[in-house]
């Protein structure tokens, strides 16, 4: 059995001397395929994870404008706690504000301007639902009491997750469907190749009486091995990419939990994708071999 | 040795590619164990389809062949390889792996209808031996003589010791001299118990061995003839001045 299993590997990996530049260019392609597809779509999954453990941080910043009186900062926080999507309202007054912006800026000396305080009376916002986040500025902006263009979000990763959400959505999506496409045609043409190339041992083991499987078990299995070296391709982008994104999120919030990809599960999907679509593309190619009509 | 029960039976048997095209028409043949027979005659005279139908390769449109015992009709063809096991198929043009050795040659082959590479190096040089050509076993085809290179697809068909051998014009590269040796080859191969089965144009070499000539024009056989060998002479005669073709 294992002297078989030789023999046909032996064979599958003889194309690879033969068409080694289609080899290469098919592997490539499948394993930008598979990173784009793949690798894309379970970061994506990733992220979305990540911007649900990061709802409940979602904050604006509401900065009032001077001289209102004790009762209409209270009618203004009353007013922002109502509105739908806000879980908690809190005032925040200039004294208090510059507390704050010492404990978060430390190095700044604030000393000097305790008694020339240039920060304004703030209302810190939470929010419950973050998608509610522009209805919520708009309804706030509209207010009197609150600064021209006084709301700000906090929410600069959240801002950067969602632009690679929608970016790997799109780029994985598109791009790989037209590279596994591209990829598919190019493990295709190599498994051509290789049957033109074994023309003459196919015709021989014909002759001699060696099964159909024989003949074109080879061919799968080369199929095969050029989807996987594509998914262990993408493994590796895709290693490298998570750890360059985990950076940048890392570098945004510190405190931000960001699970990196398991590399056993997400290597051994990768692979058995990569040798499913390697086997159903050569599985077309040797389509006619697999019948006895080449 | 059987040569009476009918080994291989043709019963008019056409091979049409289309209504004005045929390769075979209504062959009626029968050839028994053991028998060595020349099919002859120029070339699209059909002599190699006929082969062919015999090795599944062509499919008979009409008539009955059978092939010990078995009709070809109805061979599927999951079932081919099987009946091609039965035979040794010689192809005209050796039909080796230029960048394998001989003895990688015959190897291969065996290898491809399942045998170890512990069963391989045992009967590789057995075989190689019995065509004579082990002393050039580590040779690539390219450093073979065109007799040689024969010998060497001898040795691969007989890899499944099959008690048929077909062979499609084996000396239609060969000079006179390497002509004679390996048709001397295939007689003694007869001699073991093979039916040998040639497809020749080589009027001269099939004259001198004689045995059973069956003549084939436009599809058609013409004549069924068996003669016997003429004198050994004329064979050593044809090999006289006969130049090395390697």
């Amino acid at each position: 059995m294992l002297d078989r299993i030789e023999f046909l590997i032996t064979e599958a990996l003889t194309a690879f001397r033969r068409n080694h530049w289609m080899t290469f260019a098919a592997v490539t392609t499948a394993a930008m395929a598979l990173f784009l597809l793949g690798g894309l779509g379970f970061a994506y999954f990733r992220l979305e994870g990540l911007m649900a453990e990061l709802r409940q941080d979602y904050r604006l910043r509401v900065f009032l404008k001077d001289g209102l009186t004790q009762e209409q900062k209270s009618q203004a926080l009353g007013t922002i706690r109502n509105l739908d999507g806000v879980e908690t309202a809190t005032l925040i007054d200039r004294r208090k504000g510059l507390e704050v912006f010492a404990q978060e800026n430390p190095d700044i000396p604030v000393a000097d301007f305790v008694n020339d305080n240039p920060l304004p009376d703030a209302i810190h916002v939470t929010l419950t639902e973050i998608d509610k986040t522009p209805q919520i500025t708009e309804q706030i902006l509209k207010q009197t009491w609150v600064e021209p263009n006084g709301v700000r979000s906090l929410n600069e990763l959240r801002l950067f997750l969602q632009s690679l959400i929608s970016g790997s959505r799109l780029v994985g999506f598109t791009l790989g469907s037209i590279m596994l496409l591209t990829g598919g045609i190019l493990i295709y043409n190599t498994i051509r190749l290789t049957i033109m190339a074994r023309r003459r041992e196919m015709r021989i083991m014909e002759l001699v009486g060696a099964n159909r499987r024989t003949i074109v078990l080879p061919l799968l299995v080369e199929g095969m091995i050029d989807g996987m070296l594509g998914g262990l391709v993408a493994f590796i982008f895709l290693f490298f990419s998570v750890r360059a994104i985990e950076g940048i999120i890392l570098s945004l919030d510190s405190f931000a939990k960001f699970q990196g990809i398991p590399v056993g599960p997400t290597l051994f999907l990768l692979l058995s994708a990569g040798a499913v679509y390697g086997l159903v593309c050569s599985m077309l190619a040797s389509r006619d071999v697999r019948t006895g009509v080449a | 040795m059987q040569r009476s029960a009918p080994y291989i039976q043709f019963d008019r048997v056409d091979v049409g590619y289309s209504d004005v095209s045929y390769g075979l028409r209504g062959i009626s043949l029968t050839i028994s164990r053991g028998e060595f027979v020349f099919l002859c005659g120029l070339t699209g005279s059909g002599k190699s389809t006929l082969i062919k139908v015999l090795t599944r390769e062509v499919k008979h449109t009409d008539g009955r062949v059978l092939f010990d015992g078995q009709d070809l009709s109805e061979i599927v063809p999951e079932t081919v390889p099987a009946l091609r096991r039965k035979m040794g198929i010689v192809p005209q043009d050796f039909g080796l792996l230029p960048n394998k050795k001989v003895w990688e040659n015959v190897g291969y082959a065996m290898r491809a209808v399942g045998r170890t590479r512990r069963e391989v190096s045992k009967a590789v040089p057995v075989l190689l031996e019995r065509v004579n050509i082990l002393h050039r076993a580590d040779q690539y085809p390219k450093e073979l003589s065109g007799g040689e290179r024969q010998r060497g697809a001898i040795a691969r068909a007989l890899i499944n010791n099959p008690p048929l051998l077909l062979a499609d014009e084996p000396t239609a590269n060969l000079d006179p001299e390497h002509s004679v040796g390996l048709m001397q080859l295939l007689e003694e191969l007869n001699r073991q118990g093979m039916t040998i089965i040639v497809a020749t144009h080589d009027m001269p070499v099939v004259e001198q061995f004689g045995r059973r000539i069956v003549r084939l024009e436009f599809g058609r056989i013409v004549e069924d003839v068996r003669q016997e060998p003429l004198i050994e002479e004329s064979a050593e005669a044809l090999a006289v001045g006969g130049s090395e073709d390697a």
